[in-house]
């Protein structure tokens, strides 16, 4: 195993005053830096419906056992018709999404039309793909443009999924069991949501890196609605509240 | 050498009131379990509504101040107008994202007042993932502990002395069961009337 | 092939609160690995006697073993002395127990709470290899950080002597803020109230379940 001191040892008439050699040893002794980090645990989930697409989320996250924040918002916006549902390190999956943003709405205003969600999808890919894995950012990204309705994955190393209905996550395995009992194509608006709702809410219940409330956005050719703690699956089970 | 976080200790908590928000830290500087210095705050004045608390490795803790000193500055001479706390939030998490791939091993909590006299608190990790929560925002060493006595003792719309009473339990309850952190508190309590600053009387040892 | 691990945290918070003549003992029920919620209604209090129940957190299988070992015991301690075992006894027991295996541990952090010969609540806290000591209250566990800071806050400088309502209240108050903030702390919570010359009571209440 490399350490510094062995390094010296070895080589004792070198002496290296470099920071790659500081920082390479900070973090070779304390395997433990990462968890300082804030995750976002997480359930996302992702679905497209007769009128557009719906996302959804938790809203907890997590440094490592410990809830930093009870009511986060993990679904990102990207312009009017797009937005983003974010998994993993939380400084990745907002500036990532953030950056898209200001992009697109530079690129928006100078076409003088929405976004397309493909666009989105490239950049973000690309810049995942850049930093080869090393960003801990996986993105379910939806939205609506000129050529209809869109739901992508965006995994942490840059590919990319294109199906009707997605979860990711922690949570999302519990998510999904959901999506695969109910989804069916063309479902009606309430019916999405109500979908939507009992697979985020089956993460919060099952999963320990999800909790609290269920955040759901319902993006259409008409109108974009956000809408925050639908669902308050958290404190409801609770004595009182 | 371990955990850079936790070298040198020290803990920061702000808590939101009512049109108030309080402020407060530890003032121990220590080296693993030996105590170097029990006069280093860990709070600074960033312009008269909005401070800036810094938790984690103390040459990290000075060089990220002087940084964003730096920037704050810059902002007043160009808008000849005080940086609002928002904004100076926004400018410490894209400051620290700067420098995703070898962080600064510190954590910022930021407390101020917006215009309208409304409180601000946000707190973020070492690379500027935000969180901007109603009640309390806590980081440093003993951060679990204060975290636990906080979820007890806080209630929204404390009117200001009460506020300060509350983070000053608070604060003690979980410095004092951290080894790292304690031997001497300051508080800072901003509301829309002007800035008060306290010294904590507090164990020490 | 992974290196073999002999050990699992299951999670889980627990804590003790004494008073002049009484002690209240508590816990939650959530039994969990990493992410994953195993079962929500496993208890961490176990009770030996009228006036002693033991709470234990750390990885189940171990706990299980534990206290096996420790029923095993009390029970020769029954045939040999005609009588029950005693707290002050019962808390050397658990010590020597624990430092038995001391080379292998059980990874169990226990909190023992019971009324003394003198009829005073007593509470011992004890680290995984037996090392224990005599307190007024006690939490161990994935929220204990969280607990004992809650619990030094409200009764450290007390001036006047703890309630039974109080010591029931702040107990389930405790936990029930460790829940907020602590994910591997949840489901419902449970406690033993134990008064002096009378037979522990046992309540449970509700804790968030996600």
């Amino acid at each position: 195993m490399y350490t510094l001191e062995k390094k010296l040892l070895e080589e004792p008439k070198k002496t290296s005053f470099t920071y790659s050699e500081r920082n390479a040893h900070l973090l070779a002794s304390s395997k433990d830096l990462k968890k300082t980090f804030l995750k976002t645990g997480t359930t996302i989930v992702g679905m497209i419906f007769k009128d557009g697409v719906v996302l959804a989320a938790d809203t907890r996250s997590t440094v490592d056992k410990i809830v930093a924040d009870k009511n986060c918002e993990k679904l990102h916006f990207i312009s009017e018709n797009i937005y983003c549902a974010g998994a993993g390190v939380a400084a990745d999956t907002e500036h990532i999404t953030e950056m898209v943003s200001s992009r697109l709405s530079l690129h928006s205003l100078r076409s003088g039309e929405h976004p397309r969600v493909v666009s989105a999808m490239t950049m973000l890919k690309d810049h995942l793909f850049k930093h080869m894995g090393y960003l801990t950012a996986a993105l379910i990204l939806g939205g609506v443009d000129a050529t209809g309705p869109h739901l992508y994955s965006v995994w942490p190393h840059g590919s990319v999924d294109c199906l009707p209905y997605l979860t990711m996550g922690s949570g999302s395995v519990a998510a999904m069991s959901f999506l695969e009992a109910r989804y069916e194509d063309g479902l009606e608006e309430e019916a999405a949501i109500g979908l939507i709702g009992d697979a985020i809410e089956a993460g919060i219940l099952n999963d320990l890196g999800s909790g609290s409330n269920v955040d759901i956005v319902v993006i259409k050719k008409d109108g974009t609605r956000m809408m925050r703690n639908v669902r308050k699956t958290g404190t409801i089970s609770g004595d009182d509240e | 050498m371990s955990n850079p976080f936790t070298l040198n200790g020290g803990t920061v908590l702000s808590m939101k009131g009512k049109n108030c928000v309080v402020i407060l830290c530890d003032t121990r500087l220590g080296s693993q379990y030996e105590t170097v210095s029990t006069s280093f705050p860990k709070i600074f004045k960033m312009n008269p509504r909005v401070f800036f608390g810094l938790a984690g490795l103390a040459s990290d803790v000075i060089t990220l101040h002087h940084k964003l000193r730096f920037h704050v500055n810059l902002f007043q001479l160009k808008q000849e107008r005080s940086m609002p706390p928002h904004v100076f939030s926004k400018l410490v998490s894209t400051t620290l994202y700067e420098k995703r791939f070898g962080s600064f091993f510190a954590q910022p909590i930021i407390a101020g007042l917006h215009d309208d006299g409304s409180p601000f608190i946000s707190s973020m990790d070492s690379i500027g993932a935000t969180t901007e929560p109603e009640d309390f925002v806590v980081a440093g060493t003993g951060a679990d502990y204060v975290t636990g006595a906080c979820e007890k003792y806080w209630e929204k719309d404390m009117e200001p002395r009460q506020l300060l009473k509350v983070a000053d339990k608070c604060l003690q309850a979980g410095v004092n069961r951290d080894a790292f952190s304690g031997w001497g508190g300051v508080a800072y309590l901003i509301t829309p009337e002007g800035v008060e600053k306290f010294d904590l009387k507090m164990r020490q040892d | 092939m992974g290196e073999f691990s002999p050990y699992v945290d299951n999670g889980g918070t627990t804590l003790a609160i004494a008073g002049p003549d009484f002690v209240v003992i508590a816990g939650d029920t959530r039994l969990s690995t990493g992410y994953s919620i195993l079962s929500r209604d496993v208890s961490k209090l176990f009770k030996y006697s009228d006036s002693i129940v033991m709470a234990s957190s750390g990885m189940q299988a171990d706990i299980a073993e534990l206290r096996k070992q420790l029923l095993f015991t009390i029970e020769e301690y029954r045939v040999d002395n005609e009588r029950d075992i005693e707290l002050d006894a019962f808390y050397r027991l658990l010590a020597t127990v624990l430092y038995g295996k001391r080379f292998f541990p059980y990874y169990s952090f226990n909190i023992l709470a019971g009324i003394s010969k003198e009829g005073k609540g007593v509470v011992y806290s004890y680290d995984a290899i037996g090392s224990a000591d005599a307190r007024t209250y006690g939490a161990a566990g994935s929220g204990q950080e969280l607990v004992i800071s809650i619990l030094d806050a409200a009764l450290k400088r007390k001036p006047d002597p703890l309630s039974i309502d109080e010591a029931i209240e702040l107990g389930k108050s405790a936990l029930k803020q460790a829940t907020e903030r602590e994910i591997h702390t949840g489901d419902s919570g449970e406690m033993y109230i134990i008064r002096a010359g009378r037979p522990a009571e046992y309540i449970t209440f509700k804790l968030r379940k996600d």
